[in-house]
Formats: C-alpha cells, structure tokens, sequence
C-alpha cells in the first residue's frame, strides 16, 4: 500500500519531535513513571520506524494502556480533574504513536498535541509559553506536510518554510477571530480543582512562610494609578487578615465576619486598578484600606479582607479606591473584640508573662505599644535568614535569637500585645513595589510579601502598627530590593550591570509583559465590550458581533486568498528577459519604441539609424542579450546573466 | 456504502458538469472553474478537534488556548488556498500509450507541466471505477512530470481510459481539490498470445499463394491481373499510371519457402481462439526471424519481417472483427 510509504523514519522523527517538545513542559509536572512510559515508547516507535519493524500488536497495545490507565488511577486517586486528564492524554498520545500503522494514524497524534499544547496554558500564560507553543505548532504542522508528501521524502527546508508560511498567513485571520468571537465569561461546567502549588501567600503564617518568599521574582500583581504613586512607605497592600493564633501559626479567622464596621475616610481618595497575577486564593489585594467592592463578584469581610467569590484562577484586573488616613472600628464591642484577644496559652509562656508585666507597667495602651516598639528597635535585627526555632517559637526568637524576619516581628508583637490585654491581629500583604518608568505601572513582586500588625485603640478605632518598621525603617521607606540588594539571580546581573542596560531591557520586558496581559491574556468578555465599543460599534450583542465576526473572517481570508493565488499563476520573467525590457523602456525615452513585433537586431538598426550615439552605447548590451538569450545552451551561466542585469541598471540613455 | 453513494453522485455531477464536452484537446490547463475542493475526511476530523480546543478554552478560560484554537482554524482555512494552488495552473496533456496483450496491464501516460512553483503529492487516477488505485507524483518548479495510470487490458480491441481525476490533498490533507479531465485517451490491445497453439505451421507454407516476397531484397518477376485480397503495396502503381489497368506485381520465386498463418486454416475452434493462436505464431515467428504473412476473412498481409510488420498483423488480429 501506498500509506505505508508516508511512515518513513523522517516523518516518524518530526513527529516524535513535536510530541516530546510539546511534553516537555509537562513532564516536570508528571510522576516520574509516566515520563518514562512517553520516553519509552517514543524510542520503541522510533526503533520501529528505524528497523523497519512491525508495530506491537492490539492486545499487547491494549495490555500496556490497561496498566497504565491503572497506574495513572492509583497515582492520582481519581479518573477527572485536569492533572490526571493531562497525565492520561500524554499516555494515550504517546502509546496511539507506538500503534500507527499508516498515514491516517499518523493524523491522531498530531492533532492530540494541539490538544495538549492547550492544556500546557492551564499552567502558564506567559509569552514565553506562547511563543514556545508556537514553535510545537509549527513542529506538528511541518510533520504533517512531511506525512502529505507521497512518494517523495520532504527536506528540512520543505517542511519548515511552508509550515512557517501556512501559520504566518493564519495570523491575520487568528487575530481578527481573537478579538471578535464572542467571549464568555465562567466555565461551562465546573471541573474539579487541583491541588496547585502557587508562589504567594497562604491563609496562614508560621515563622519562616515569608521570608521563603523573599527569594521569588514572580509578579504578584501590577497596579496602575490614577493619579501620583503614594510614598514607599504608605503602599501596604493588604491581603489575609490572620486573627487566630493557633500553636505556632497565624490563621485566618474561621468564622468570615461579615458585620459592616464603621469605616470614615480621612484623606482623598485614590483610584487605581490591580492586575492580578493567578495565584488560585480567593483573596486580592488593595492599598490599605480599601473603600469599596468593585464589582458583584467581590466583597468584604469585616476585617477589610477583600475576597473574590471564587478562587482566582486567571489573571484577573480589578478597579479598586482605597484611602491611605482612616478611621475605623471606633465603635466596637468587647464582644467583637474578643477574637482579637484569644492565644494559645500553652506556647510561649515567657512572652505571655512578658506581655502581662507590660500591662501592670503600662496601663495606657499607647504607652504600652510605644514601649514595645522601642524594644524591637533597639534590641533586634532584622535579617533573611533567621536561626531556626523550636517549640515556642516567641519565646525563643524574642529572648534568645532576636533576629527575623516580618513574621517574626508581627507574630510575636501581636502575641505580647494580646498577652497585655490589648486587640491586635496580624495583617498579611506585600509592602512597597517598583515603579517601571516605561509603563508607570507599579510592579508588586512576591519578594515583597509582609506581615505586620494593627492594634485597637478605643480612641482611634484599629490602627495599623509595622513592628518591622520599627527594627529596619529602611525596608519600608526604600522597598524590600533597595533595602537588601538584589532578589535572586537576575537582580544579581542587573546590580552588576553600571550602564542601566539590564534594568532598561527589564523593565521593557515587563512593559511588553503588561500588554501582553492586557490584550491577550485578559482579554475578557468585559475588555471585548470595551474594544469593540472603541472600535465604533454601536451595541455589542451576539448579533452584531457575529456579523462583524463573519464579514472579518472573510474580508481577511479573501485578501491572504487573493494574494495566494496571484502568486500561484503568476509566471515569474526570467531574470534577463526582465533586464531587456526594461533596457527597452529607457531606450523608449529616446522616442523610438520597441514595435512588439521587433526583434533585438532589428530594433538595435533602427537605432541606428535615428540616434546613433545611443545606439552605440547600447550596441554591447545588445550584443550580449543575444548572445545570452539565443545560444545555444540556454540562459547562459548565470554570473553573466546577473553581469548583464547589472549593466542594464547603470545603463542611461543621456 | 456512504462511499459508493458519494462517489455514484459525484459521478453523476461531473457528467452533467463536462456533458457533450468530452474528449478534450490537449493540453488542457486546469483553471479556476475547474477545480472543485471540498475538506477531506481529515480535514472534518480537525473540525471536530477544533471545537474540542474551542471548549476547553471557554471552559478553562485560557486567552492563549483561544488565541492557538484560532491559529488553528485559520491555518485550516489557508490551507484550503494551497491545497488549490497545488493544482490550479497545471496543463494536463496525454502521453504515449504503447499497445499491450489482453491480459496486461496498460499504461496510459499523463504528462502534468507545471509553469509556475512546485507541486507536490499530485494524485492521477481513473474517475469512473470506485477505489481506483491513484498514481502520485511531483512537479518541481517550470518542469513537468509524467505519470502511468495503469489499467488492466481484458479484451482485445480498443481500451477506453475514460475520465481521470486529478486530484490532491497537499500540503496538510484537510482538504482534497480535484479536477477532471477526459483526452478519450485509448489502449491498443492485442489478442492474448494462446500458447497452446504450439510450434509455427510450417506445413501452412504449400498453400500459400506464392505471390508475395519473402525477402526484403525484391526480386521482382512479372505481373498478373489484381485480385480481391492483394495489398495496395503490391499493386504496380506505375503500371496502372501508363494505362494498363489494374496489376499486381508477382515477386521471388521461393514461394513454397512462405509462411501463411492463415485464419480459415485453424478449423473447428472458435474466433477468440483462433486470433490467440494467430497471435501466438506471429510472436514466434518473428521470435525466429521467418518472414511469415497474415491471412484473415476480409484481409491478408504478406509475408514480411520486423516489428512493423509484426506490429500491422497483431493490429490486424486485436481488431479483428470488431467496428472500427
């Protein structure tokens, strides 16, 4: 049969290319077992394809996907869910390439990794995996040219260069069905979530949780100002308020408070939008204190925790308006405070006999707190890399080590404080951000991640307290890189780098990184309302825009289509034929055409005759044309012809 | 089922498409309207795929998986454009057919020339019979290339190629353009050789007439009146020019050494048979070089030598009977 021929080792090699290309991203993910069935029967087909052998047959094909699929149930306890879907399709697909027996099977994977291409941006959205997954795409589609060839094997550049030119001719239609195909918003059904593992913070704090941030680079969230940036050291971005205190962690207080409390701004109010990087909580960020809800999608709790209703899974960007002076909880009752007084009594019992002789010593709260702060400052450092602690762990860092890190600090300042009688909680967030001076817009790293705390004066209602601020000031007025010097490795180079070079291609890295957020990935259903009302449509329902959809889509494929099929009839003139006639059009500004029916020589005499100066000078153009153009062996070495085109050029009739 | 049902109505199209417009003079050029394109079983296949990466993109809420969904699509849709483009242009015009037994395989030859950028995997095969085996080929860039569609020769006589699609489905197969084109291209089938017929009927030679050289060198001997049966190359032209009638030339004088395969001689079998003995004994003959000639009902070709002559009598033989 013919169809076998398209199963050569070359097609076979492209193929297995483009599926261990379009794996690879995943295979960091898998159990290590599945990566070495996907490698094993990659090399087994290859070996097939190599030795000309026959495929495994159906009950041993069977057999393995049976132990396999069994494997892949035990290891993730569950047949749905995207790890173990995502786990299942790459076994599928490597063992449906193991099988293939002709051109038709070779179809199914190639199409199965544009599948699995897709599910690598379940994970990441970045341009970096959109510009690799472009060039798995552009793999797949050069095998399945190379499969389409019959007969023939395809070369390299027979494959690479029409299936870069196939995909670089969809992009105009890509992009036209990108921003008007209407978009929804939600899920079409609910899947259900995994277990992900995301740099950020959690909904509790234990010594050490932050400070293992303060090593990661990745982009918590971006904000873009209405106005002027506030100073460094008002942008405390709050997160998880963490009110109950539970051995040697802080956690989010169970019961959600949803009571409204008094909240009286006192300052102007300012407006900005938060682009928030997924990190699978439910909570977002605003600049301390956030003053409304920007949508129905998003509320309070009565600590001024924002939260979203369902964890956020994409990049999501919300407007927020917070106000940096206020006052808040002046009214509360002993009841209300209660939660904020609770500890763990059985821990840390010299930090707990501290807090009660601070009590006796300080009856004014003020006093208390103030006396406090002036311990942390003189007594305690302020370092990345604090000694480990044991089983109470305030104690031992608050008498014995006396250096840490922000949790530390609001940990253990919130403890004594409540071990005083006075309500205090532990406020999660990230502290400061980079301003990029291309896009203005203000960078929060996970590197800036913080705690610190706020305490309840009766007179001042909570009243936010950094107990950091207090130990190393410069952390808070300078930003967390300024203050400690490059974060991880890429800091590392551009503090290296004198010329600013690295920190300007840094910040156009993340510039271009904004509108890539911006026009891609979240590029919503509210974004396309917003774009297509710019672009002058009137009303952006279904109906219109499935009308403008189809005139695009055609408008643009009719155009890359009429383009493709001049080019296709088109017959290119041979070089030097070309160069004649246009010798031809600069001798016709002398007066005398070229009749259509008139040979070279015949043309030249005429020349001659009338202008023979000019004839003259073209006589050894001519000579060569004919000479070119009519001996014997045909065209003539093509150094002569490019020769002739050339002389052609200079050639001037004046 | 659904395949032959298709194929039957594709059938009936074409022929309402080219009726009374068939043969054609070649070279026949494969313009626009020529060329039907409709997505393959593939190209349907990546359709259905497409909505499965179109639902999970909504579903999961993947911008970049929407962004790769439409890549896709589009990438189809080009596609379709150079899957026409590998065809449009091409000047389709017929080759040799060289004559075969019946019971060979014949060879109709198409030559493709392709004027503009290279073809790639350019299937020919025979429109009017369900699974036609296609033949493939490649065009590179201004040449051409030429293809054999081979048919299988059942019986003597004329062979009809009928209508052949041109057909492909480059570069990525979602889509398959076609064309068709009928030059009314036809085989010359000769009777199958019946080796039963066994060694050459020297004992035919006696009754041959004696009237017909045996040799290349003519020796030329007199002439006699012209009977019903002699060829026009023994007719004495000048003869007939100078005003004496209608003669023929008598030549050589080894007339007993001739060989007459003569069709009235073989008694008792039927026509086919005959013309495969006949057919049979023309091959040996001139396998062993003996001038040999041919005798039928309505005509006879005289003893002669060398694969024209051989090549008159097997024509001879293959038509024998048959309208013309």
């Amino acid at each position: 049969m013919l169809n076998q021929t398209a199963l050569t080792l070359a097609n076979i090699t492209w193929l297995l290319a483009g599926m261990a290309f379009v794996i690879a991203p995943h295979a960091l993910r898998l159990p290590f077992w599945v990566t070495g069935v996907c490698v094993a029967a990659g090399a087994w087909r290859w070996w097939i394809a190599r030795y000309a052998l026959r495929v495994p047959p159906w009950w041993l094909m069977g057999l393995i996907a049976l132990v396999v699929a069994a494997g892949a149930r035990i290891e993730y306890g569950r047949w749905f869910g995207r790890e173990v879907g995502v786990a299942l399709l790459i076994i599928m697909l490597c063992l449906k390439a193991l099988e293939m027996r002709m051109k038709r099977d070779a179809m199914i994977p190639i199409f199965m990794g544009f599948f699995l291409a897709i599910t690598n941006f379940m994970y990441s959205q970045t341009i970096l995996m959109g510009l690799y997954m472009f060039v798995c795409v552009w793999i797949f589609v050069a095998a399945l040219i190379g499969f389409n060839r019959i007969n023939t094997e395809a070369t390299l550049k027979q494959r690479l260069v029409p299936a870069g030119w196939l995909l670089l001719q969809a992009i105009p239609m890509m992009l036209v069905l990108f921003f008007l195909f209407p978009r929804l918003s939600g899920s079409l059904w609910s899947m259900p979530q995994d277990e992900r593992s995301q740099t950020g913070l959690t909904d509790s704090m234990a010594p050490g949780d932050i400070s293992r941030l303060s090593v990661s680079e990745a982009v918590a969230f971006r904000v873009e100002f209405d106005g002027p940036v506030p100073q460094t050291e008002d942008l405390y971005w709050r997160g998880p308020v963490l009110s109950e205190q539970d051995g040697r962690a802080w956690r989010i207080y169970p019961e959600a408070i949803r009571t409204k409390i008094e909240y009286l701004p006192q300052g102007p109010p300012i407006h900005y939008t938060v682009t928030l990087q997924p990190h699978n909580k439910p909570w977002l960020f605003a600049l301390d204190l956030p003053a409304a809800a920007p949508d129905d999608n998003v509320f309070f709790l009565g600590d001024f925790q924002m939260r979203a209703r369902a964890p956020v899974v994409n990049l999501k960007a919300y407007e927020v308006t917070s106000h940096l002076r206020y006052s808040v909880g002046t009214g509360l009752t002993t009841k209300q405070l209660q939660p904020y007084l609770n500890f763990d009594s059985r821990l840390n019992p010299r930090a707990i006999a501290y807090g009660k002789a601070l009590r006796e010593a300080n009856p004014d709260p003020k006093v208390l707190v103030e006396s406090l702060l002036a311990r942390y400052n003189k007594e305690f450092e302020y370092t990345l890399e604090p000694p480990r602690l044991g089983a109470n762990p305030v104690d031992e860092f608050f008498f014995d080590t006396k250096k840490g890190y922000c949790e530390h600090y609001a940990g253990s300042f919130v403890l004594i404080l409540r071990a005083a009688r006075i309500p205090a909680r532990v406020v999660t967030g990230y502290q400061g951000g980079e301003i990029n001076p291309i896009t203005r817009q203000l960078v929060v790293r996970q590197a800036e991640a913080h705690a610190w705390s706020e305490v309840w004066f009766a007179d001042l209602g909570w009243v936010r307290v950094d107990p950091t601020f207090a130990v190393s000031p410069l952390r808070i007025n300078r930003g967390m890189s300024e203050t400690f010097g490059p974060i991880g490795v890429m800091n590392n180079l551009i503090d290296a780098d004198k010329l600013g070079l690295l920190r300007q291609i840094a910040f156009s890295w993340d510039a271009m990184n904004t509108q890539w957020n911006r026009w891609v990935v979240g590029f919503s259903q509210d974004r396309q309302r917003d774009f297509l009302e710019g672009l002058g449509m009137r009303e952006v329902d279904w109906r219109s825009m499935l009308i403008w959809l189809i005139v695009a889509v055609f408008s643009t494929g009719g155009v890359v289509g009429m383009f493709l099929y001049v080019r296709a009839v088109q017959t290119r003139k041979e070089p030097i034929v070309a160069a004649y006639e246009r010798l031809c059009v600069k001798l016709a500004k002398t007066g005398i055409e070229r009749a259509l029916h008139e040979g070279p020589l015949d043309y030249w005499q005429r020349l001659q005759r009338c202008e023979p100066n000019i004839a003259g000078n073209a006589a050894p153009l001519f000579e060569t044309y004919v000479a070119l153009r009519y001996a014997t062996h045909a065209g003539g070495p093509s150094h002569d012809v490019r020769d002739f085109v050339n002389r052609v050029r200079r050639f001037r009739v004046d | 089922m659904l395949a032959s049902l298709t194929f039957h109505l594709r059938q009936r199209i074409a022929d309402w498409i080219f009726r009374a417009r068939f043969p054609e003079t070649p070279p026949v050029v494969l313009v626009q309207r020529r060329i039907f394109i409709l997505p393959s079983r593939t190209g349907y296949f990546f359709a259905f795929v497409l909505v499965l990466l179109l639902i999970a993109s909504i579903n999961y809420s993947l911008s970049l998986g929407y962004l790769l969904t439409f890549l896709l699509a589009s990438m189809g849709g080009i596609a379709m454009f150079h899957t026409f483009r590998n065809l449009v242009r091409l000047a389709v015009s017929p080759g040799k057919v060289e004559p075969v037994f019946a019971g060979e395989t014949a060879r109709f030859s198409i030559v493709l020339a392709n004027p503009t950028l290279p073809r790639y995997a350019v299937g020919i095969k025979r429109a009017q019979i369900l699974d036609a085996e296609p033949e493939f080929g490649d065009a590179e860039e201004k040449s051409s290339a030429t293809f054999q569609i081979p048919m299988r020769a059942v019986k003597r006589g004329y062979l009809k190629c009928g209508r052949l699609e041109i057909f492909t489905e480059y570069p990525i197969g979602l889509f398959h353009a076609w064309s068709y084109v009928d030059f009314g291209m036809t085989c010359l089938v000769y009777p199958k050789p019946d080796p039963s017929a066994g060694a050459l009927p020297l004992d035919m030679r006696a009754r041959g007439e004696g009237n017909v050289p045996v040799r290349g060198d003519e020796e030329f001997q007199s002439l006699r009146a012209y009977r019903a049966g002699d060829t026009p190359r023994q007719i004495a032209w000048k003869a007939l020019a100078r005003g004496q009638g209608l003669l023929v030339k008598e030549f050589g004088s080894t007339a007993s050494a001739d060989l007459w395969l003569d069709y009235d001689a073989l008694h008792g079998l039927s026509m086919e048979e005959r013309l495969g003995r006949l057919t049979w004994w023309v091959m040996e003959a001139e396998r062993a070089q003996m001038p040999y000639g041919l005798k039928l009902f309505d005509r006879s070709i005289r003893p002669m030598l060398g694969p024209r002559h051989r090549d008159d009598c097997l024509q001879a033989l293959a038509l024998y009977g048959l309208k013309a």
